[in-house]
C-alpha cells in the first residue's frame, strides 16, 4: 500500500514547473494541500495541508515562488487548537489567518491566526456547533473583518456564513441556513466579499436540491438566492468551489450537472438573472470541477479533479 | 486545468496532470500573480506507508 503527498505547482505559458513536493522531507511537513494558496506581500506564498505524516493534523506552511525557502509556519499538533486545516490562509501584514475542519474546544473546528514567523498562533473561535461546524473554505478579509463559512451546525445544523473580527471579537452568524433546505446547504467554500455584499455557494439544498449560489449583506440582511441548481442535463449540481465577482457577475463551477453530467462553469448576474453554462465538462476537458476560480481580464482559469 | 473567457469563448485544456511527480488531482482553486498561476495538487509521488518524521524522499 502507498500512501501519496502532492505538489505545489506554477503554471505560466503552459508550462508545469514543480516548485514543491509534500511527505518527502526530513522533517514533518504535512500533506494532502486542498486549498487555495495566498501570497504575502513580499512575496512568499502561503498554503495549509489538511493532513500530516503520523498524527499530525496538517500545517501551515510558506515557500518562495521558486520553490525554494518552504518551512513549516504552524503544526497541527494539538486536536485542542485545531485540526485538519481545509481551507487556505488569508494575509494581513505579518499575520495569516485561517480556520481547521475538526479540533477546538468543541471539536467543531476553530478560526485561528498565526504570524507569518510562527509566532503568536492563537485560537479567534471555537465552534460550538450551535453556531457553526466543520468549517472547509477559506476565508475572506475585508478591513479588519473576516468572512467565512461552516459547511455544518447552526441552528439549522446545516451551515452558517459568520464574521469576526481580526482581534477575535464580534463573532456574528450572517447567516445560519434554515433546516428547510430551500435557502441551501452545506457551504463548503468560502465566500467573495464585494463591498459591504458576500457571495458564495451551497452544496447542498436550494428548491432545487442540488446547491445554490446565495448572496447577502455583511450585516445579515438581504439574503437571497440567486441560482438554484437542479441538477441533470440542462443544469448544473453541488457547487463545492468558491465564486468570483466581476461588475455585476458572479462566476462560479458545479462539480456535477451540466451537458456531460460531470459540472460545469457557470455565470449569473448579481440580481439573479442572467443564469448561463460558459463551459461544460466531461470527457478529455475535466470532470468535477472544485476549486475557486480565478479571473484574469476576461479569462477564467480553474481546476478539476 | 482549464480556462473560458467569460463570453464562453476560447475554451480549452491548459494543462493536463500527468501524476507521479506532476501531482494529481488538484482540488483547490488558483491563486494568480502576475501572469502566473499558483495552484496545488492532492496527490502526486508515491511514498512508504510508514511516513515519520525521518521519512526520505524516493
Amino acid at each position: 500500500m502507498l500512501l501519496s503527498a502532492a505538489s505545489v505547482l506554477s503554471a505560466g505559458a503552459q508550462t508545469l514547473t514543480t516548485v514543491k513536493s509534500f511527505g518527502a522531507l526530513s522533517q514533518a511537513s504535512g500533506i494532502w494541500p486542498r486549498s487555495r494558496l495566498t501570497q504575502g506581500p513580499d512575496g512568499t506564498l502561503y498554503g495549509t495541508t489538511s493532513g500530516g505524516e503520523g498524527s499530525l493534523g496538517g500545517t501551515v506552511f510558506k515557500l518562495q515562488p521558486d520553490g525554494t525557502g518552504f518551512a513549516v509556519v504552524k503544526w497541527f499538533t494539538n486536536s485542542g487548537e485545531g485540526s485538519l486545516p481545509y481551507g487556505g490562509v488569508v494575509s494581513s501584514g505579518n499575520t495569516l489567518y485561517g480556520t481547521t475542519h475538526t479540533g477546538g474546544a468543541w471539536t467543531n473546528g476553530t478560526v485561528f491566526k498565526v504570524n507569518t514567523d510562527g509566532t503568536g498562533f492563537a485560537v479567534l473561535k471555537h465552534f460550538t456547533a450551535d453556531d457553526g461546524a466543520e468549517p472547509t473554505g477559506s476565508l475572506a478579509l475585508s478591513g479588519g473583518t473576516l468572512y467565512g463559512t461552516t459547511s455544518q451546525g447552526g441552528a439549522g445544523t446545516v451551515g452558517t456564513v459568520f464574521s469576526l473580527n481580526t482581534d477575535g471579537t464580534g463573532f456574528a452568524l450572517v447567516k445560519d441556513f434554515p433546516p428547510d433546505l430551500n435557502d441551501g446547504a452545506s457551504p463548503v467554500a468560502g465566500v467573495f466579499v464585494s463591498g459591504a455584499t458576500l457571495y458564495g455557494t451551497t452544496s447542498q439544498g436550494g428548491t432545487g436540491s442540488a446547491g445554490t449560489v446565495f448572496t447577502v449583506n455583511t450585516d445579515g440582511t438581504g439574503f437571497a438566492v440567486l441560482k438554484a441548481f437542479s441538477g441533470g442535463l440542462g443544469d448544473g449540481a453541488n457547487p463545492v468551489g468558491g465564486v468570483v465577482v466581476s461588475g455585476n457577475t458572479v462566476y462560479g463551477t458545479t462539480q456535477g450537472g451540466g451537458s456531460g453530467y460531470q459540472g460545469l462553469v457557470f455565470q449569473v448576474n448579481t440580481d439573479g438573472t442572467g443564469y448561463a453554462s460558459l463551459l461544460d465538462f466531461g470527457g478529455s476537458n475535466g470532470e468535477s470541477p472544485a476549486g475557486d476560480l480565478v479571473l484574469s481580464g476576461t479569462t477564467l482559469f480553474g481546476t478539476t479533479q | 486545468m482549464f480556462q473560458v473567457n467569460t463570453d464562453a469563448s476560447n475554451p480549452g485544456v491548459v494543462l493536463n496532470f500527468a501524476g507521479g511527480p506532476d501531482g494529481f488531482d488538484p482540488a483547490a482553486g488558483l491563486y494568480l500573480s502576475g501572469n502566473t498561476l499558483f495552484g496545488t495538487t492532492l496527490y502526486g509521488l508515491s511514498l512508504p506507508t510508514s511516513l515519520s518524521s525521518s521519512a526520505e524522499e524516493i
